[in-house]
């Protein structure tokens, strides 16, 4: 064994085992913020790789797919147009889809999928998925996907119903799919029939989802541009894996921002190991002087310090890799709600760990970690040995740099100004992040100054000495005394702080601007949709007939029927939706960004203009005025922006026009859903019944009163925001072991004054009364320097990121009773967290430590 | 006062040492008794038992009469707050307090709250030992004479019957040295303050109106040696 290995497993593990509390916190920490990283990151990750693998599924070998954009159906008259392709070895099968509900006991959202069994075998990779004999052909016959079977106990000859748009279907089960091939796409959340069985359940008859093209691999970018200019615009003619792009792309800004959430945690815990190595090398200055004074290089030293950074990155990534696999299922959960509703549709079942990403979170939380130890490594590298052995000589260090560092600081907050007037990189507030980064690393690098302010001014206070006795002003003294270790903490917890509080403003201003916009926008009295879209099958419709039946009702003033779907939009996925205007212009629902009135709005716009989302305007950079090329089945259709509106539904961005229009352009003549305004006279629950009893038999509906659907918009908002709730209580709890570090070094580097202190007759309760003393300013001061961080930060993403990110304005609204809430709760546990530390420093045996000198 | 060591003995356990073995002693009010022998012979141990800072393993020790082997850590603190005081080799001033906070801690810890009382003393205590001006200094900025000078200050301010001092002009130079010896005499003399002193120096002991020798844990000698002349009357 070599000096170097012989000194690391003297000098650093030995001392590991041996101050064992502060190296677990400082495992903790590390694998807290690992373990969430790499939680959300899997859970993005199997988000979309199960779309992927679906979509791999269902289009087998092929290589080129005709799908409608707005992820609907086309007609399958495209098959006959497409005959000349087979000329060139082009083979081709149509299918549809779509998620419909099941409805026997459980009513959860499966995938229809209607396929062409004679077609080509290289369609289905893995083939259909059974062997046993099976007759799909028989009308409402249909193969079951295994979780379902499993689920539900289904056999050959069982029935099941099918909730398809606002009707029910009643199937037999003509075979199960075993995992492999068909019945392994969607989890197994799959029933498939023949596709004039599915067209029959869908009332899609002539129409298709897409058309499944093998093409000669030479040929297929001719043949994508030769169909592209034969079909109309509203025609998508791309790659089967594009699905997916696509789907990347739309959840591209959700995904970035959780993971930049998820990143906070980590960002904390690079605080929590500069910390700790940092007192580790403050700890043993004297330690190195001697090591140095007996000829040790600082080249050693430094490989020494960062060993044992090492250590405790390699035994915190792992330990964080294990529990980031064991959360990453919750996380899923966690926002699988959110995607669904946003969108795309899937079931996402349980994470799928790729070998690779654990390896990655492994490397990323190794990394930062020797990242963070670094500058307290050079700063032990530096010291000359008769300096080292010196106590004071870390905090006269810090002392005599204090105003350099706040000079940087300045600098960051200079950068970080600048960067918040920055646009958006790819759609994507790129520069609002390294903003917000900026503010927190300027704010960290003026701690020092801050606290050496704050601790000197308390610590000279005749108030405090009246209130917190001379216990009170000894904490705050030895706070003062020990600027360098106390700025890390501070530093630390105001990081956490800050998050939580910029979180908090940000979702407050959020659901308040949300709760505004619904109560002005959701005008109508009664709103209603097909029974399957309330059970989750968000693309189903219901038909007209339904708004006839209701507007002939005695109480109904009006009813406003509205429609939308997925289109492309200059290749990014957004929404066109169709209302009806002249309802819109009457009852006044859309709220609009010039702060005009409907009537000289709709005056202004005509009926065949269109009004856009404020996303839609941010994300594309379109204003009022600006013309806009709308495609359509119709072909290119342009359209001049009447005005903006805002809207919180989607972050997609809608373009909407009058449904005479929309029916023109689409040839689509359902409803998503339908708005009743009822006579001032009218009675809600009478009404209810009438409109039940007026669609009995012949649609199944769900009826919501306004109030309902003001409350089911909350639950879906704060259903989203769970995980950001939960992201920053995380970085809180690092933040707080950071504190019990600092606490415990602290408390260690003051046991000699704590013996000095018993010598003078001071008890143990009083010993333990100023480490808690300590916890409570620094919980104090990390509260206020992180509210007031927070402050700016919540400006940042309101007005930057979250703007940028989703195209949304929010109005600030800062919730109060969350901030005093969690001043205490941080405050109870700072003190919670000096627990331990001050146990200790009571124990201090006064005569071994005030003769260690 | 009369603290009295009856048969003590003192073993530590993690190092196995016997630090002191069947050592008796006894102290009256006014004696200025110095401890010498060479470092490791039970000194220190004999000082932290004197000044309640220790228990022994066996023996028992009294004061004014009462035995203090079976009071707990939270009364054996009460009391060495009131009646003992200790002065250090290395001063042990909190370097983040000013002199005058200093000097005022030990009524401060025991629940003194009159503020302006609290000042008299420390002033007139100050005064006493010849740094009043320090007052609002911190320990960094005094010499060292001045930092013992303010830790006899502190060690004094609470009128504790028993003065311990561990070597307290150890660290200090021989001017420094005497200052502080003739302070303690003062002491002992004008205020019939009882002292026990640890001491290498056969120069401090002189000061003291008893000797006690210690070797290996146990008093080899105990005699009152000859009342040193100041240097005043010399």
């Amino acid at each position: 064994m070599n000096l170097s290995t012989k000194l690391f497993f003297s000098f650093i593990v030995r001392d590991l085992f041996k101050n064992w509390v502060r190296t677990a916190i400082t495992v903790g920490g590390i694998a807290l913020g690992v373990s969430v990283f790499l939680a959300i990151t899997l859970a993005n990750e199997t988000a979309l790789s199960k779309f992927k693998e679906t979509v791999d599924v269902i289009s087998g070998k092929a290589n080129l797919e005709v799908r409608s954009q707005s992820g609907r159906y086309i007609s399958a008259s495209y098959m006959r147009d497409l005959d000349w392709l087979q000329q060139l070895g082009v083979r081709m099968a149509p299918m549809i889809q779509e998620t419909v509900v099941f409805g026997t006991e459980g009513q959860e959202p499966v995938q229809l999928v209607g396929v062409d069994v004679l077609a080509d075998p290289d369609f289905f990779a893995g083939g259909v998925g059974t062997n046993e004999s099976y007759d799909m052909f028989a009308p409402d016959s249909a193969l079951v996907g295994w979780r379902l079977a499993e689920k539900y106990k289904l056999k050959v000859g069982s029935t099941f119903d099918l909730y398809v748009n606002d009707r029910a279907r009643q199937f037999k089960v003509a075979g199960l799919l075993e995992k492999g091939g068909l019945g392994g796409a969607f989890s197994g959340n799959v029933v498939a029939t023949d596709i004039e069985n599915a067209q029959a359940a869908l009332d899609s008859e002539g129409k298709v989802s897409e058309i499944e093209l093998i093409v000669p691999e030479a040929l297929v970018e001719q043949v994508k541009l030769d169909l592209e200019s034969s079909l109309p615009p509203s025609v998508v003619v791309d790659r089967p894996e594009a699905r997916g792009n696509n789907v990347e792309k739309m959840t591209r800004s959700f995904q970035y921002n959780l993971t930049a959430l998820a990143f906070i945690a980590l960002i904390v815990g690079m605080f929590l190991i500069y910390n700790t190595i940092t007192i580790s090398v403050i700890r043993r200055r004297g330690e190195i002087g001697t090591l140095r004074a007996l000829g040790l290089r600082r080249g050693q030293v430094s490989v020494l310090f960062l060993c044992e950074a090492a250590a405790f990155g390699i035994v915190g990534s792992a330990l964080g890799v294990l529990a980031g696999l064991g959360f990453s299922d919750g996380a899923l959960t966690a926002i699988a709600g959110t995607m669904e509703h946003f969108y795309f549709q899937h079931p996402f079942g349980s994470t799928s760990a790729d070998p690779w990403t654990l390896i990655r979170a492994f490397i990323i939380g190794f990394v930062i970690t020797v990242l963070a130890a670094i500058p307290p490594v050079w700063e032990s590298t530096t010291v000359q040995p008769a300096e080292a052995v010196r106590r004071s000589s870390y905090e006269s260090k810090v002392l005599g740099s204090a105003l350099k560092l706040s000079l940087i600081g300045t600098g960051l907050f200079l950068v970080a100004a600048l960067s918040a007037q920055a646009p958006p990189i790819a759609g994507f507030p790129f520069m609002g992040y390294v903003s917000a980064l900026c503010t927190i690393l300027g704010t960290a690098f003026c701690t020092p100054i801050i606290v050496r302010a704050a601790f000197s001014k308390l610590g000279s206070s005749s108030l405090l000495k009246k209130v917190a006795g001379t216990e009170g002003l000894l904490a705050a003294r030895a706070l003062y005394g020990a600027s360098g270790r106390t700025s890390l903490a501070v530093a630390s917890l105001m990081i956490g702080i800050s998050m939580m509080i910029s979180l908090a403003i940000m979702i407050s201003s959020f659901r308040s601007t949300v709760v505004a916009w619904v109560d002005q926008t959701l005008k109508a009295d009664i709103w209603i949709q097909s029974a399957s879209r309330e059970r989750g099958s968000r693309q189903s419709r219901l038909d007209q007939s339904v708004m006839n039946d209701i507007k002939v009702l005695p109480s109904v003033a009006a009813v406003d029927g509205f429609v939308e779907q997925r289109m492309q939009y200059k290749g990014e996925p957004s929404i066109v939706a169709g209302g009806d205007f002249d309802v819109l212009r009457r009852f006044g629902s859309l709220r609009v960004t010039s702060g005009e009135t409907p009537e000289q709005v709709f005056a202004r716009i005509g009926d065949d203009g269109c009004f856009v989302s404020e996303a839609f305007a941010i994300r594309k950079n379109v204003n009022t005025g600006d013309v806009i090329e709308l495609p359509t089945d119709r072909g290119i259709v342009s359209l001049k922006i009447g005005a903006i509106y805002y809207d919180y539904s989607s972050d997609l961005g809608h373009v909407v026009i009058d449904r005479a229009l929309y029916e023109k352009f689409f040839d689509d003549h359902s409803l998503t859903s339908i708005a009743v305004y009822l006579k001032p006279e009218a009675d809600l629950e009478a009404t209810r019944t009438q409109i039940s009893d007026a669609v009995a038999g012949k649609s199944l509906i769900s009826m919501r009163s306004t109030r309902e659907l003001r409350k089911e918009a909350m639950r879906v908002f704060d259903r989203t925001f769970a995980v950001t709730y939960a992201l920053h209580t995380i970085a809180v709890s690092v933040a707080l072991l950071s504190v019990m570090n600092a606490l415990l070094a602290l408390s260690f580097e003051s046991r000699r004054d704590f013996g000095i202190l018993r010598y003078l007759g001071a008890q143990r309760a009083q010993i333990e009364k100023i480490v808690l003393g300590q916890s409570f300013f620094l919980g104090c001061l990390g509260n206020i320097t992180g509210l007031g961080v927070g402050a700016i930060l919540s400006l940042l993403l309101v007005n930057v990121i979250n703007r940028q990110s989703f195209g949304w304005t929010v109005q600030l609204a800062v919730p109060w009773d969350f901030i005093l809430q969690s001043g205490l709760l941080v405050i109870v546990a700072a003190l919670a967290a000096g627990y331990i530390p001050a146990r200790q420093a009571a124990k201090t045996l006064a005569p071994a430590v005030v003769r260690d000198e | 006062m009369k603290l009295e060591l009856r048969g003590v003995s003192k073993k530590y356990s993690d190092h196995d040492v016997n630090a002191l073995r069947d050592v008796s002693l006894s102290l009256d009010g006014g004696d200025f008794v110095a401890i010498c022998g060479p470092s490791g012979c039970g000194k220190s141990t004999l000082l932290n038992i004197v000044g309640l800072i220790d228990k022994p393993t066996s023996g028992s020790v009294l004061l004014d009469g009462e035995e203090l082997n079976s009071l707990d850590d939270e009364k054996l603190t009460a009391l060495r707050g009131k009646r003992i005081g200790f002065v250090f080799q290395f001063f042990n001033l909190l370097s983040t307090l000013t002199i005058e906070e200093n000097v005022a801690l030990p009524l401060e810890l025991s629940g003194q709250t009159e503020e302006a009382d609290i000042r008299k003393k420390v002033a007139d205590l100050l005064e006493r030992v010849g740094i009043a001006k320090r007052a609002k200094f911190y320990p960094s900025q005094l010499s060292g004479g001045e930092m013992q000078r303010a830790a006899i200050a502190r060690a004094v301010i609470h009128a504790p019957q028993i003065l311990v001092a561990d070597e307290p002009t150890g660290n200090l130079d021989s001017e420094s040295g005497t200052v502080i010896l003739e302070l303690l005499k003062q002491l002992n003399e004008n205020d019939n303050q009882t002292i026990v002193m640890a001491t290498h120096s056969a120069e401090a002991a002189s000061y003291a109106s008893r000797r006690v020798d210690m070797r290996d844990g146990r008093i080899v000698v105990d005699q009152a040696s000859e009342l040193k002349v100041s240097a005043g009357e010399g």
